[in-house]
């Protein structure tokens, strides 16, 4: 009975090691073994948020009929010993969570696609620099690789390759409803921030809510307006400290802000696009992808124009926010670096790059040995690639600033726009918080 | 078996939960205290010292967590009566309550988020409760409820209360069941009234279950709201409905800041030591 009672706990606590020690293994997943062969076979695992694999429109439409399988398809018929494990994760912070936590046990993806600039170099502890795999020629057939340097020039050092562009983000319009209030926004483009609310107001007398924007639309309207005011250079000297988020002129945009909402121009929430194609507003902001979407679901109906300058005294006109909002990146904890940039290699090669605007997934490409009117019919796509290309198309200054601040502007502008928080009080909040960071990082 | 081996069987016997213990509960927490103390990014640290001790007091954010850590806290008696009341009812079969008895725990089984997406489908500018009001005439009473702090404050603790009704009523019921029916025969002799019957009897039996359904609760609101805050309000507008924990949450997810995130939650940890105490003094005065 004894020897029972011992054996039993000897057995148990065995048995819970043997758990604990399997646990605590390095959690590799026998991504590298030989094949039938003799040849090594690799398992690269892609984290997807950049490529479709749902259809809203079409819920019928099979995984294997969208670009990203058939292009891994094609990639493991040439590779035959790459097996490509792609998994669908959300974007944005669920991913940056997603990526970061499983990036310090090391068991994240060998390659995924995060969003550019201060997104992206945030993790570049955890990113492979992509300099050693692509040579100049490679490099320089693709356009805005400053979106992934370490310091926003071209040939800065690249912890990632630029993915897709965004285009130019614009404001769609429903072109009956605009009708109705007796505008033509296109015609009477608004030079300034008091024309585009006069504009705004005459729709809302129609009984329509004027404008739709999404919740972090603070990233797509009044940011813009900041990077117009200070020109690109001025988005450098604000975050080096050098001038400040307190200008009277970038107050004044925070001011201008509050104003939409507290005039009831504006509604803020994710079900715009929606709304929109339901008729329910008169505009909506939308990147190249949202506006093609718009025109197929209203034909006709929808127009677009660029932001409104917010006055007529700004560094850039008539532009937008935009540009490469994307990168593939590869991990540096990565058995399989190289075959991870081969895979992405092959995914910006012209080729692909036709087979995915072929596909009708890709409107706008960053790759300049592809002609887009060559594939593409629709006029619009065309405008919008031309837009795309202009030099008043300025890069995303969210993925300028620090994340940190980022972060804070957009968990405040909220205040703003409800009018819980003065427009100074909140611009001096932003320059307190970037002289902290500053201060924080020349420790 | 000898005194000695006896107690030698027990130590190997506990020894394998000791271990799992020390794995997956004190390295994280170990861990977690190293690096309230550094600067850390996930891969490299700094040791920084009581910086971002020193940060959290002075920053300005404080008093606004504890605030709306406070208003949660509040909630929570709210809670204990309802869960109490609707137990008590079930318990004595009041009409309807074989319905209610079979429905009742339906919203503890699902998960936060999934609560917090529905509510704020109900709730936004063109949802179903807005909508509701517009179509019966009383339009003048639609709100922004998404983007007001008190609004916002109600649809957190309507999902919490939600979310808990379940758990509190299966408690309560099962401490009810518990109580011996000679208890009530003999009261019932004595002419006791409901009233009576409730605050003599029923409640004072059920101290064990109420004061355990509290410090749950308690801790709950301060470490699993979580879920609640990220699908409804996202913490704003501002930081208007940011408890600690979702403030811990936007240090290091949002903002990389690993180290001073490690030392908020280290904060935290000390509040619900603290608040925990006070509760088990409160209940070592009530059982004496």
């Amino acid at each position: 009975m004894k020897l029972k009672k011992g054996s039993f706990v000897i057995a148990a606590w065995i048995m819970v090691m043997t758990l604990v020690l399997n646990g605590c293994g390095n959690g590799t997943n026998e991504s590298a073994s030989s094949g039938e062969n003799g040849e090594k076979q690799v398992k690269l695992v892609f984290w997807n948020s950049g490529f479709a694999t749902i259809d809203e429109n079409n819920k019928s439409k099979k995984k294997e009929d969208f670009y990203i399988s058939q292009a891994v398809e094609r990639y493991q018929k040439l590779h035959p010993n790459v097996k490509i494990d792609v998994q669908d994760v959300p974007s944005g912070d669920e991913l940056f969570a997603k990526f970061q936590t499983a990036s310090i046990a090391k068991n994240g993806p060998d390659l995924t696609v995060l969003w550019s600039g201060s997104y992206m170099l945030r993790f570049k502890q955890f990113l492979e620099p992509m300099d050693q795999y692509f040579t100049k020629e490679e490099r320089d057939r693709i356009v805005g690789w400053s979106a992934t340097t370490e310091d926003f020039t071209n040939d800065g050092k690249a912890y990632g390759v630029p993915f897709g562009t965004d285009g130019t983000f614009l404001l769609a319009y429903n072109k009956q409803i605009f009708a109705d209030a007796g505008i033509d926004p296109v015609a009477q483009r608004p030079k300034n921030f008091g024309e585009f609310v006069a504009m705004l107001e005459k729709v809302k007398s129609k009984k329509v809510t004027p404008l739709g924007l999404f919740k972090d639309s603070f990233l797509h309207v009044p940011n813009y307006w900041i990077a117009q005011t200070v020109d690109v250079p001025g988005l450098g000297t604000l975050v080096k400290g050098t001038t400040n988020f307190s200008d009277p002129k970038l107050v004044s945009i925070m001011k201008g802000w509050h104003e939409l909402f507290d005039k009831d121009l504006v509604i803020a929430e994710d079900s715009v696009r929606q709304l929109f194609i339901q008729g329910q507003l008169g505009m909506t902001v939308g990147a190249n992808s949202d506006i093609s979407n718009f025109s197929k679901e209203m034909g006709d109906n929808v127009g677009f124009i660029k932001i409104p300058d917010f006055s007529e005294d700004v560094k850039i006109h008539d532009g937008g926010p935009g540009g490469v909002g994307a990168a593939f990146v590869v991990s540096n904890y990565s058995k399989h670096a190289k075959e991870a940039a081969d895979f992405v290699k092959f995914l910006m090669s012209k080729e692909e790059q036709i087979n995915k605007i072929k596909s009708g997934e890709a409107r706008i490409t960053v790759v300049n040995d592809v002609d887009v009117n060559e594939y593409v019919s629709d006029p619009l796509v065309k405008t919008m690639q031309e837009m795309a290309n202009e030099p008043s198309t300025i890069f995303w200054p969210d993925n300028v600033y620090p994340a940190e601040l980022t972060s804070e502007m957009m968990s405040l502008q909220s205040l703003v726009s409800s009018g819980k928080m003065t427009a100074e009080e909140f611009m001096k909040k932003i320059d307190q918080k970037r002289d902290e960071l500053l201060k924080s990082s020349s420790k | 078996m000898s005194l000695k081996q006896e107690r030698w069987v027990g130590l190997f016997s506990l020894l394998p939960a000791f271990l799992l213990l020390a794995i997956f509960v004190g390295y994280p927490m170990f861990n977690t205290f190293f690096h309230s103390f550094t600067k850390w990014d996930g891969v490299t640290s700094v040791f920084i010292g009581w910086d971002n001790f020193q940060s959290i007091l002075t920053n300005g954010d404080l008093p606004l967590m504890l605030r709306n850590n406070l208003i949660f806290l509040l909630s929570v008696p709210g809670i204990l009566l309802i869960s109490l009341t609707v137990s008590v009812l079930l318990h004595e079969e009041v009409r309807g309550w074989r319905f209610f008895r079979s429905v009742y725990y339906l919203p503890a089984i699902l998960s936060s988020v999934v609560i917090g997406f529905l509510a704020k489908s109900m709730f936004t500018n063109n949802g179903i409760v807005n909508t509701f009001l517009d179509k019966i005439g009383l339009g003048h009473f639609t709100v922004d409820w998404l983007n007001t702090v008190p609004t916002e404050f109600m649809i957190l603790i309507l999902c919490f209360y939600w979310q808990t009704l379940g758990q509190g009523t299966l408690i309560f019921l099962s401490g009810l069941s518990s109580i011996s029916n000679e208890l009530f025969d003999a009261a019932k002799i004595d002419g006791t009234s409901w009233r009576q019957k409730l605050f003599y009897i029923v409640i004072p039996s059920l101290y064990p279950a109420i004061f355990y359904f509290t410090i749950v609760n308690v801790i709950y609101v301060f470490v699993g709201l979580f879920g609640l805050v990220y699908s409804i309000t996202g913490g704003g507008p501002g930081y208007e409905t940011t408890p600690i924990d979702y403030m811990i949450y936007i240090q290091a997810f949002r903002s990389g800041n690993m180290g001073y995130a490690s030392a908020l939650s280290v904060f935290l940890f000390f509040i619900v030591m603290f608040i925990t105490w006070i509760q088990l003094k409160i209940s070592n005065r009530l059982e004496q």
